[in-house]
């Protein structure tokens, strides 16, 4: 990753911190090839080679493929490009609107109402002694995250702010059904266990879970 | 957060031994991980038996044969490590993985130039640089020398594999074009090295474990420089 950012690095004319300069991209010469262009010239080139070496080795053994296999041949710009990949580098743009999260909690769906349901919520990383209570409205969840709502599926709740591109700031929440995999993974044992037990206390049903 | 964040995300990024040609938005729906409205918006930019990459809506992934790379910009970050999980824990449950990273990286406007001078002064005095740290200062902002990257590292994490670590990196942010004097960006990089002959389930454990954890540290780390930021005029 290092290595990642520092080619990031030696492709912009950083700016230290403080003044603005103008910013030089120096891989704008290629940015009209996209990378399936890249990726189609290296197979193209893969191809050829093979198609190369297979001539080789049939028409002159193995000194004639010794001496045509590019093994050691440095790749093309348009090679090392695709080869390079993926690069990990900084976030190019400003989204339209960010949200941050100032507090998250596990909870978990403890009773489905007319118009919204009912959730149990524990801080993320503060255990299960503080709970709260959540009551949801139906109308503002994802049509797939309704279909499948049951009592008992956990969810990441997160509350925070969000900024938009124009300044305007706001309180948002966000609410993220968690994959029954993941939370019942070993390491995540736990949580499923606090958030069964909390469940049971909540609706005395001793085989939440268990299907 | 002091300052609100100009764009922000989290990223797993996992080396192993890796089939990229499988790893498409279609495999990823057929298996369940994602639902038929997110395949529909899936955006592929390209999926080979060398590299795939695609994104679902706020998520990006890119796979080569040694590195896999799943982010997102939006929040819940958990998401993520879910998706790792779903993926490796549940799906390609024999995939080798010697190590994995867990990052946050975060472009926040500290609002004023000078203040973000006096940060990078803060974190790179120029007095150690003698004559030529001297030659950093200048009447016009524009220019005005100064630290261009730092990468501060922690070793011997507690718990961990001893050569794993946590890198921070701090510059100015280029994310607004042209780039503003004010923006700073900060990647924190949780890196965890597993045992030579880890299996997945090692990896699945140890990501599960570690991310919100791991998230919640580098957003502290970040937290505390914006509030070193906020001391300065």
């Amino acid at each position: 990753m290092i290595q990642a950012q520092r080619r990031y690095d030696s492709q912009w004319d950083l700016a230290p911190l403080g003044p603005s300069v103008p910013i030089r991209r120096p891989y704008a010469e290629t940015a009209a090839k996209s990378r399936l262009d890249l990726l189609q010239d290296y197979v193209r080139r893969e191809n050829i080679r093979k198609s190369e070496r297979d001539d080789t080795i049939g028409d002159s053994g193995p000194e004639g493929d010794a001496a045509t296999l590019p093994d050691g041949e440095a790749p093309t710009k348009a090679e090392a490009e695709v080869l390079s990949f993926p690069t990990y580098k900084a976030l190019e743009y400003a989204p339209s609107e960010m949200m941050w999260a100032l507090q998250e909690w596990d909870g978990f769906v403890a009773s489905i109402e007319e118009d919204h349901f009912v959730g149990i919520l524990s801080p993320v990383g503060g255990g299960f002694d503080e709970t709260e209570r959540l009551e949801y409205p139906l109308a503002v969840m994802r049509e797939r995250d309704r279909r499948n709502l049951v009592p008992g599926s956990i969810f990441r709740f997160t509350a925070g702010y969000s900024k938009k591109r124009t300044g305007t700031i706001r309180q948002q929440t966000a609410l993220y059904f968690r994959p029954r995999s993941a939370v019942e993974s070993r390491a995540n044992q736990e949580l499923a266990r606090g958030l069964k037990d909390l469940f049971k206390c909540a609706r005395k049903l001793p085989s939440f879970g268990e299907d | 957060m002091r300052y609100a964040p100009l764009n922000q995300s989290a990223a797993i990024v996992v080396v192993g031994s890796l089939n990229p040609a499988i790893l498409s938005p279609a495999w990823l729906a057929l298996n369940h991980v994602i639902d038929q409205d997110e395949l529909k918006v899936a955006d592929t930019a390209v999926v080979h038996r060398e590299i795939s990459e695609f994104s679902i809506d706020t998520l990006r992934f890119q796979v080569t044969p040694q590195r896999m790379l799943i982010e997102t910009t939006e929040v819940p970050f958990v998401r993520v490590s879910d998706l790792m999980v779903e993926i490796f824990g549940r799906l390609l449950n024999h995939t080798p993985i010697q190590k994995f990273g867990i990052n946050y990286q975060i472009h926040f406007s500290v609002d004023s130039a000078t203040r973000r001078i006096a940060l990078g002064r803060a974190l790179a005095p120029i007095e150690p640089w003698g004559e030529w740290g001297k030659t950093f200062e200048s009447a016009d902002l524009s220019g005005e020398g100064g630290l261009r990257t730092l990468i501060m590292e922690q070793r011997a994490i507690e718990g961990r594999n001893p050569a794993s670590y946590r890198r921070v990196h701090i510059e100015p942010s280029l994310m607004m074009v042209p780039p503003r004097p004010t923006d700073v960006y900060m990647l924190v990089n949780d890196h965890f090295e597993l045992e030579e002959q880890a299996n997945t389930s090692l990896f699945v454990d140890t990501l599960s474990r570690n991310f919100d954890a791991s998230m919640e540290y580098g957003q502290k780390i970040v937290s505390s420089m914006m509030d070193l930021a906020s001391r300065f005029e």
